[in-house]
């Protein structure tokens, strides 16, 4: 197999569009391709590396360079490390770290001292790039007020999207209660879900009828949005992140014996 | 970076002037999530003091309810009025964090070099990288091109970066053998040359995270 690493080529910018979407699945919409990619000094051609295997467009990344101030007022050269990407059917084949390789490369040419990384701690650029030389150096928070508690609620179960349940919970029922503070004083949203051919899907009555649910989980909205980006990760993380959470009161929960059934795999 | 438009009408910004003078002002975007969800991500508030944050937060929040936004998020590496966000309602969580590399050590050094007359000569070694020559003064350091080192640190990119950021302090590090110094009489002045060229505090727009 044949790979190199190049350079974006004028003409090629709608279908790196496309790569990042189909591998980010979305990224996004022209107009914010155009507000990352059509910046004064930036030069897409020169700053956007892509990777080829046997002449197929397989990954890249983007370096995005800028100048910052030091402690003395002195100006340094950075480079922001973003949009890297590999197609869905070639990773796990090291094609991370060949785009990767270039992107520092290219900034040790365009005279950078520092790289820049800014991720999720929940994705998979936080495990790869130490091996690339970088490390952890803050972890700023991230701030919401939720105004529409429908909707973000909506939103968080969307995340859920792809999780497949085992047969032995099939259906299960699951309350689901989460309490918002918003601009017009508290709000609590309660939900009924039901496993469902593997997949979780809401149930339209029943939220009344406390006899018939399985599980009943009350927790913050932080609670659960950290532990909605663990169940991605291992199973081991997730308990640890639930336990912790329980712990300090942000995450309960109350469960039926049939559950215990059900897990057991003995109806 | 992300939000330079050449015509401050089209731009989402809002501003607070006093007397006709700029106290504070935020940028923002809107973003349809998942085809249904509409966020309002916050890429920068600048604010002079808390008042002015604490109003452009309100005006944000104005804004976002008169235009249907399901939620308002930002990124705050400045979390120095962190607390007007929690009064207004906003809860935090972390998720992100920023990681760094370190690619040319000479060209970082070279930026934070300056006149120095007098001091010891230290030679830094960081693996993978060649050797650089400075002159250790009390309030500064300078790269220079030659001289007789008084003492040599050798250490690796990554405790160098923790060093820099404040991150690690130097004496658990000496003592992890992550830094190693040629002789100890040399001690104070790596220990001086660190707090040298710590960079105590850092602030980052969230209009740069990608």
């Amino acid at each position: 197999m044949d790979r190199k690493v190049r350079n974006l080529r004028v003409g090629e910018e709608k279908k790196h569009l496309e790569m990042l979407n189909l591998c980010f699945q979305p990224w996004g919409d022209e107009e914010k391709w155009k507000r990352h990619y059509e910046q004064r000094h930036f030069n897409a051609t020169e700053n956007v590396v892509v990777v080829e295997e046997d002449n197929e467009w397989i990954g890249g990344g983007t370096a995005w360079f800028h100048d910052v101030f030091l402690r003395n007022d002195r100006k340094t050269r950075v480079y922001i490390a973003g949009d890297g990407y590999v197609h869905p059917n070639h990773r796990g084949k090291g094609v991370y770290s060949s785009f990767m390789q270039s992107l520092n490369e290219l900034a040790r040419k365009k005279r950078a001292s520092l790289g820049f990384g800014f991720i999720s701690i929940y994705g998979t650029p936080f495990k790869a790039l130490p091996k690339y030389g970088f490390v952890d150096i803050f972890y700023p928070s991230t701030h919401i007020l939720v105004l529409n508690p429908d909707k973000f609620f909506n939103f968080l179960i969307a995340q859920l999207e792809g999780i497949s349940f085992s047969k032995n919970l099939e259906g299960l029922k699951l309350k689901l209660t989460i309490p918002f503070i918003t601009p017009k004083g508290k709000h609590e949203i309660a939900k009924v879900f039901q496993v469902k051919r593997g997949i979780l899907c809401e149930v339209e009555r029943d939220i009344e009828d406390s006899n018939n649910i399985d599980v009943a989980i009350k927790a913050d909205v932080s609670a659960l949005l950290r532990i909605l980006k663990h169940i991605h990760l291992s199973k081991r993380t997730l308990f640890l992140i639930v336990f912790a959470n329980f712990l300090l009161g942000r995450f309960r929960m109350r469960f039926s014996i049939r559950l215990a059934r059900m897990a057991l795999g003995c109806r | 970076m992300h939000y330079m438009q050449s015509k401050k009408e089209t731009s989402n910004i809002v501003e607070i002037f006093r007397e006709g003078v700029l106290k504070g002002y935020a940028i923002y975007t809107d973003e349809l999530l998942h085809g249904e969800v509409k966020a309002c991500k916050v890429l920068e508030i600048c604010a002079e003091s808390r008042d002015v944050y604490a109003e452009l937060t309100n005006l944000l929040v104005e804004r976002a309810v008169k235009e249907d936004v399901d939620f308002v998020y930002t990124k705050g590496s400045d979390e120095k009025f962190n607390d007007v966000l929690s009064e207004k309602g906003f809860f935090s969580f972390l998720e992100s964090v920023v990681m760094t590399v370190l690619l040319n050590p000479y060209e970082l050094l070279s930026s934070l070099s300056e006149k120095v007359n007098q001091g010891k000569i230290l030679n830094i070694l960081i693996e993978g990288f060649d050797p650089i020559l400075l002159r250790i003064g009390e309030k500064g350091i300078m790269v220079v091109a030659n001289g007789k080192p008084d003492l040599t640190v050798m250490t690796d990119s990554k405790t160098f970066m923790k060093l820099l950021f404040g991150r690690a302090s130097f004496f658990k590090q000496l003592l992890k053998r992550k830094i190693r110094i040629s002789s100890l009489t040399g001690l104070s002045t790596a220990k001086h040359f660190f707090g040298l060229i710590k960079q105590k505090n850092w602030y980052i727009p969230s209009g740069d995270w990608l």
